[in-house]
């Protein structure tokens, strides 16, 4: 757990996640995925199952093959709730920690100072971004050394990117006065 | 040699209930690391323990028929 792993006097303030909408869509496409052999069994002419029958395919054999796809997109669903849930960006009183879980077994974390945040840009493009409230939101650097965070389908970018401003506004105070406790 | 397709089955079976738990196996270690805690981890896990293995019995039970 990420708690575990912050320095002495470091809080997590808040943490952004790619909104929900995003992990609806891979859920639609896995139940149409998951739906697909009975809708296609639909349109399949009588015959070919006959001649399916003939190769020694029986209707229980492709009833357990149905059985078997629907296990692998029930499979295929976790992993996609893994991997949503956790690629995440931590925003701390001293960091942003961006861990890109790009799959189950790829994952990149990235650190950066709220001191060397220069700007902000919140990108909200399109009908879908604009009623469900996600979009892109972009840290950039100062140093080229340092690359820009980029924060693609953010839930509430603009909150988040407040977030950050008032974090990087403590701690740049807290900088220029370290008596004061953040 | 002509297969069954009791013997395709059989394989298919196989590969799909060690994938599964090999994956379980994954999906444990992700959750546990990186997660959300035991209580998060528990309720994941155990969401996807009921499915699977409903999911498992009843290819196990088609199975039986062929």
């Amino acid at each position: 757990m990420i708690s575990d792993r912050l320095d002495p006097n470091e809080e997590v303030v808040t943490v952004i996640r790619k909104h929900w909408f995003m992990f609806a869509i891979q859920v639609f496409i896995l139940s149409v995925v998951a739906l697909f052999p009975l809708l296609a069994a639909l349109f399949i002419p009588a015959t070919a199952f006959e001649s399916l029958s003939q190769i020694g395919a029986s209707s229980t054999f492709l009833v357990f093959l149905y059985m078997l796809w629907v296990l692998m997109t029930w499979n295929l669903a976790f992993i996609s709730w893994t991997t949503y849930y956790l690629d995440t960006w931590i925003v701390t009183n001293r960091r942003i920690i961006d861990i890109d879980q790009r799959a189950l077994f790829q994952r990149k974390v990235t650190t950066l100072m709220l001191e060397k945040i220069q700007d902000m840009t919140v990108d909200v493009d399109g009908l879908f971004q604009t009623l469900f409230g996600f979009g892109t939101l972009i840290l950039h650097t100062a140093g080229a050394e340092d690359p820009d965070i980029v924060i693609r389908y953010a839930a509430y970018p603009q909150h988040a990117k407040d977030r950050i401003l008032e974090c990087q506004r403590h701690a740049l105070s807290a900088e220029s006065h370290p008596s004061v406790k953040v | 040699m002509v297969v069954s397709s009791g013997t395709v089955a059989f394989v298919l079976l196989a590969f799909a209930a060690g994938g599964t738990l090999l994956l379980a196996l994954a999906l444990y270690y992700h959750w546990v690391r990186y997660g959300v805690g035991i209580i998060g981890t528990f309720i994941v896990m155990v969401s996807y323990a009921i499915g699977t293995a409903v999911l498992l019995i009843s290819a196990l039970g088609v199975f039986a028929q062929l």
